[in-house]
């Protein structure tokens, strides 16, 4: 049996409430599970709610946890493993060892998870305010670089059976010459 | 005050404001259509460049712009500027010092914001005034004058970009600035961008249709 990941990332700053309770639903969890993931990590955001919101869901899902390396960690009757932690400076090797990037339409955690070449889906906050995020990831899903989903748990099943039958492109690297070339002009 | 005086005060603001004009179109970066590029004299190695750090996603994207690059390395007097209180900012640059082996210095400063977010349009206005008047404080202080400026979009450039602009108005200052809008951008220009369009010396959008809508602007495709 393959021993496949997930990794949900909310940013780091203001907590993606909604991204964390559909993420850590039962429904979601033995639908992914199903297609043969084992493994949910999830990074819950600097604020105290973030992590106040995860344990009270891992309860509500009748897993005990307790705290190894600095995740709070359990595991469901089925033997689905859940770990949750806050902020971390080195997001990359995590990503690197998951399979699958759902994440909010930060620049930031987008560009991470394309760079890394990751199956991404990203998850429209509807919350905020003024949304060009919005923009970058339409932009990025006409492309062919990521796949969006609505923060309704049956769109983000649908988009996760999607994305196992998608080949996304990956995103071309940047020319970096071109700010050398522009340094060197002015 | 005779018909007399009043002319003469009328003609004198006149005057002014016709001199100030003028001083503005040779100033302003935008309206150099006819520029002939020439190799700068001094090569860029030892210039004084100075780069914005500003918050979380601005930041991130700066320093993944110049981790690419290989000219920055070689700047002498390379600076960095950051809030105080970005600590975040300074866990990023301290990284990015470390992985490229450059030398650096990093100022501090208290930076104000051009705008608090879903201020009105009046209000905007005086707390970006108040803001550049504030930073003419900080960076007088700071007594350096890069020869650029790079910055790419965070409330904190919009003041800095104008202190250094006003500077070269009044002849003092020849900072050139470099302004690199954020990709989230895709439509149209932050409000940082567009408050900066016309002072920037290179406009740069990361997306085609952003770049058409606004001509100065250049586009090089994602540079992050």
């Amino acid at each position: 049996m393959k021993m496949a990941s997930i990794f949900v990332t909310t940013g780091a700053t203001v907590t993606f409430k909604r991204l964390i309770e559909i993420t850590l639903d039962s429904k979601f969890i033995s639908h992914v599970q199903n297609l043969g993931y084992t493994k949910l990590i999830v990074q819950y955001g600097s604020q105290p709610d973030g992590e106040t919101l995860f344990k009270s869901l891992l309860e509500k899902l009748d897993i005990k946890s307790s705290l190894v390396d600095n995740y709070i960690t359990g595991t469901t009757l089925y033997g689905f493993q859940i770990s949750g932690f806050p902020f971390t400076n080195d997001v990359k090797s995590i990503m690197e060892s998951s399979d699958l990037i759902i994440s909010h339409a930060g620049t930031g955690s987008i560009l991470d998870s394309l760079r890394l070449q990751k199956p991404l889906i990203v998850v429209i906050n509807t919350n905020l305010m003024n949304n060009h995020q919005l923009e970058i990831a339409n932009e990025l899903e006409n492309s062919n670089h990521l796949i969006k989903s609505s923060s309704e748990i049956s769109d983000l099943l649908n988009k996760i059976d999607k994305i196992q039958i998608t080949t996304l492109v990956s995103l071309p690297k940047p020319d970096f010459s071109v700010i050398d070339n522009i340094l060197q002009e002015i | 005050m005779g018909k007399f005086e009043i002319e003469v005060a009328v003609c004198s603001f006149l005057v002014i404001i016709i001199v100030l004009c003028i001083r503005l179109i040779f100033a302003l970066p935008s309206l150099k259509h006819h520029q002939i590029k020439t190799s700068p004299l001094k090569s860029i190695e030892d210039k004084n460049v100075m780069v914005l750090l500003g918050s979380g996603g601005h930041t991130g994207e700066m320093i993944r712009i110049l981790s690419g690059s290989n000219t920055i390395p070689k700047v002498h007097n390379l600076h960095f500027i950051t809030s105080s209180g970005d600590s975040t900012s300074l866990i990023h640059l301290k990284k990015f010092i470390n992985e490229t082996n450059i030398e650096t210095k990093t100022e501090s400063l208290e930076l104000p914001r051009a705008r608090k977010v879903g201020e009105g349009f009046v209000s905007s206005i005086i707390s970006t005034v108040k803001s550049i008047l504030f930073t003419f404080i900080q960076f007088s202080k700071l007594k350096i004058k890069p020869d650029v400026l790079i910055v790419n979009g965070p409330g904190t450039s919009v003041p800095i970009c104008y202190y250094f602009f006003l500077l070269k108005f009044l002849g003092i200052g020849k900072t050139k600035i470099i302004y690199i809008e954020s990709l989230a951008r895709v439509n149209d220009l932050s409000l940082s961008g567009k408050l900066c369009y016309l002072i920037s010396d290179r406009f740069i959008v990361q997306w085609n249709k952003l770049q058409k809508r606004y001509p100065n602007s250049e586009c090089y495709g994602i540079m992050v």
